[in-house]
């Protein structure tokens, strides 16, 4: 009975949660649209990637959670996988100017140099509008959005929030898992959908 | 330790440990202005600092988490700690002389920008046969035990999803304190967004409103519920979430197991007996009377329901039962039975419509006696709390009328089904024996178990309003024999003049109250101790085990199970071998302490049998037919308290 119920609350939610005011995004929903300009200066919409896996990873380059897996290589590494089997790797900063971590556009192109990045884009979202779309909290805070532009992972990278990099080699991946089980054929159904993020709090405005 | 914007240490309460002995020790974090460091749950964003603890010559408990504070950020929210603060974790000391205890740290401070930080850090405290506390410490441990989550209630709870992003928590706490005084924080950080939620205050109750992912999956503890002098971290049992369609099954369920508890069983006898007579009449005939008694047992539930929701929407606490701890009630109980067994002996015809309705068929209005016995049968039943029923009660008290009144409805449907059944089922007819000669025997031995429920109101008259209840309430008997005898005579005025004096007088004498547990009650051996929330907390502070009674004289499966288990030379062999405190809440006459007490465990009847094992640990409710073995196994190691 309590697993009906569960099935009804997530089937609710999927169909409440594009209706309502404040959506965030939620596993099952459509992901939020979203138009912001990259290090180039070029306009990334999620539309461009229609029928393409997207990733959705937000960083600041002071953080010591983003730097336990920038410095161990573990962003890179991931990065580098996936966008060889055609995902779309976004990395988003939403620091706004004056706080932690904030990049100007030639900045924020020489860090990408400097850790090397594999990301297929680095989305500066200064304003901090595509960050509370999503209901971004933390850095890395990570989402992963299917072909048909539906939201199927939300939360934090792994499961440790140790900001210790040893313990990267022992953590379950959220990220990869839930790519791998969506890449699959035939697709299997996502086992964790989402996570408590952690990490530094987004330096919004 | 310095470390960047924080200082860390390794403290022990105690300058020397006494052998075999529990002492507290803790880490402790002392941050730059501003800086604050995480709670296990650290809201938005951040990280809980994380303890390895290795000791030599020792062992260790779990760190614990002191009460935290909402720290803003933005739009987001952390649950910290700012200046100050300690972890403390409990270090038992072994036989040897010296314990030493490593303390592997790993911890995140943050003020708009984060640092990690990790230390290793070494504390030695000798053992000795006496301890010797550390006069500086002694004030900051003290504090920061205060501030230690107690996994006791400390109140009625009560929480469900209003949709799938909404939670809302109702909390009642006990002792009449004052709810505004209280805060909430999610100790489940996937379910409930840490955000403070919505509240309203509702007269004892208040109300929060989480925004939450019903989705995520179960964790327990949900929350920790704090106020300046008390922290307890709480689980919602399985009754408080339960879905009302498995509440309403067990209300059923309870209602149809009512009908084999020996409270109802004299009152089903009336009704058999009378369905038998009725057989002669036809299958319609006997539907009929089903149908009837039904009415009967729904009208009295929803009146019962009603009069039970408006006095609590009066801030009364009440519970299941409630109309038993009235001794007029009571009294008019004991009057009808002792008349309906004087009728089954035959000193007396039934003839006027007084006494119609109380049952027995008659040729005036078969209706109304069907739907009597339905009446009836459900004031009777209120002595027994058969299984299924104490989590549908306790439901039924928290829950909003309109819920709680079908839970009501669904007790009902479930004590009439059976005789329903009976009446409705083709084969019902054929079950019941062919009517003859021998049912004036049977009428007449029925007389018996009238009289023995007689008996035990009356001793439950004596339990409520004192010793004086045995002249009382013997007058009343008397008076109505002598009344039925004069009306056999044919001077009915003056039956019915007695029949007056009787109602006036007789709930005048029932309402002088007596001066609480009188040396005289019988409900409590020495060997039980009178409930009292002080002596189990104190009792709980020393690590001693404790067993609570909820029991009230009315309540028959109570006095059963006192007598055949609790009470037995064996059990109390048992108890006292471990070195159990037994307490007993006595809930005969109506006692607010006993009321919230209960409502503290999501009941709102009786029995209910509560043990708190040695050393610590969750409360175990037990089943409310208790037998010898579930007594046995509490202490046994496996399942017992030591743990």
């Amino acid at each position: 009975m309590m697993k009906t119920m569960k099935f009804a609350m997530v089937a609710m939610m999927a169909l409440a949660l594009p209706l309502a005011a404040r959506a965030e995004a939620v596993p099952g929903s459509p992901a939020p649209a979203f138009d912001v300009k990259d290090a180039n200066g070029k306009n990334v919409k999620l539309a461009d990637f229609a029928g393409k896996w997207v990733v959705l990873e937000w960083t600041n380059k002071d953080c010591p959670y983003v730097k336990k897996h920038y410095n161990s290589g573990n962003m890179q590494k991931l990065q580098e996988t996936y966008r060889g089997k055609g995902v779309a790797w976004l990395t988003v900063l939403s620091s706004a100017k004056g706080k932690q971590g904030y990049l100007d556009p030639a900045s924020a192109l020489k860090q990408t140099k400097e850790v090397k990045s594999n990301a297929t884009a680095f989305l500066l979202d200064e304003n901090g509008a595509m960050g509370k779309a999503y209901g971004a909290k933390t850095t890395p805070h990570m989402y992963v959005i299917d072909p048909k532009g539906v939201v199927v992972y939300a939360g934090a990278i792994d499961d440790n929030d140790s900001s210790d990099p040893s313990v990267i080699a022992k953590s379950k991946n959220y990220v990869a898992m839930a790519l791998d089980a969506g890449m699959s054929t035939p697709a299997k159904p996502v086992q964790t959908a989402t996570s408590k993020p952690y990490g530094c709090a987004v330096k919004y405005q | 330790m310095k470390a960047p914007h924080v200082e860390v240490s390794l403290l022990s309460a105690d300058r020397v440990m006494a052998r075999g002995e529990k002492s507290w020790w803790g880490v402790a974090f002392k941050l730059d202005p501003h800086w604050h460091i995480y709670w296990k749950n650290p809201g938005d964003s951040g990280a809980a600092p994380k303890f390895t603890l290795n000791v030599d010559g020792g062992t260790a408990g779990e760190p614990q988490w002191p009460v935290p504070q909402r720290l803003p950020l933005g739009e987001m929210v952390n649950f910290g700690y700012e200046g100050e603060v300690i972890y403390p974790f409990e270090v038992m000391a072994g036989a040897r002389d010296r314990v030493k205890v490593r303390a592997k740290l790993e911890w995140l401070v943050c003020h708009e920008e984060c640092v990690p930080g990790f230390a290793t850090l070494d504390l030695e405290r000798e053992i000795k046969d006496q301890k010797i506390s550390d006069p500086l410490l002694e004030n900051a441990f003290a504090a920061t035990l205060r501030r230690v989550p107690s996994s006791m209630s400390p109140g009625r709870l009560s929480g469900r999803f209003l949709s799938p992003t909404s939670y809302e928590l109702t909390f009642e706490p006990a002792g009449a304190m004052d709810p505004s005084s209280w805060l909430v924080f999610p100790v489940d950080g996937e379910k409930f967004n840490p955000r403070e939620p919505e509240k309203k205050i509702q007269g004892p109750r208040i109300t929060w409103t989480f925004r939450a992912v019903a989705a995520a999956p179960d964790k327990t503890p949900y929350f920790l519920l704090a106020n300046e002098q008390a922290a307890h971290e709480v689980t919602l049992t399985a009754a408080d979430e339960s879905p009302l369609a498995l509440l309403l099954f067990f209300a059923f369920l309870g209602g149809m197991i009512l009908n084999l508890m020996p409270c109802v069983f004299p009152v089903l006898s009336i009704k058999v007996f009378s369905l038998m007579k009725e057989s002669g009449g036809g299958r319609a005939a006997l539907a009929r009377e089903g149908i009837l008694y039904t009415s009967g047992v729904l009208v009295t539930f929803l009146v019962l329901g009603a009069v039970f929701l408006l006095l609590r929407e009066g801030g009364e606490a009440i519970g299941w039962g409630f109309q038993l701890q009235s001794p007029v009630v009571v009294f008019f109980l004991m009057l009808l039975f002792f008349a309906l067994a004087l009728n089954f002996l035959g000193v007396f015809e039934w003839g006027t419509a007084l006494m119609n309705w109380a049952g027995m068929r008659s040729t005036t209005s078969k209706g109304a006696s069907a739907f009597g016995t339905g009446v009836l049968s459900v004031f009777v039943a209120a002595p027994c709390t058969g299984p299924f029923m104490g989590a549908a009660l306790g439901a039924a008290a928290t829950l909003p009328a309109v819920p709680a009144m079908s839970l009501f409805l669904a007790l009902a449907l479930g004590l009439a089904a059976p005789v329903l059944a009976l009446c409705l089922l083709p084969g019902g007819l054929k079950m019941l024996p062919k009517p003859g000669a021998w049912m004036e025997t049977l009428k007449e031995f029925f007389a018996f178990p009238l009289f023995a429920t007689v008996l035990w109101l009356w001793w439950v008259l004596v339990q409520q309003v004192g010793a004086a209840a045995v002249i009382s309430a013997g007058g009343g008997l008397l008076l109505l024999a002598w009344a039925l005898w004069i009306r056999g005579q044919g001077w009915r005025k003056g039956a019915r003049v007695l029949l007056i004096l009787i109602a006036v007088l007789g709930p005048a004498m029932m309402l002088r109250p007596s001066a609480p547990a009188e040396s005289g009650a019988p409900a409590a051996p020495k060997t039980w101790v009178d409930y009292d929330k002080s002596a189990l907390a104190a009792a709980r502070a020393e690590n001693r085990a404790v067993f609570i009674d909820f029991t009230a004289a009315w309540c028959i499966t109570c006095q059963w199970n006192k007598k055949a288990v609790l009470q037995t030379a064996a059990a109390e062999e048992l108890f006292r071998r471990n070195n159990v405190l037994l307490m007993q809440g006595d809930w005969t006459r109506y006692d607010e302490k006993i009321t919230k007490a209960l409502a503290a465990f999501g009941r709102a009847s009786v029995p209910l049998y509560v043990y708190y094992p040695a050393g610590g640990g969750e409360p175990r409710l037990l089943p409310q037919m208790l037998t010898m073995s579930m007594i046995e196994e509490l202490f046994q190691p496996t399942t017992g308290g030591q743990q």
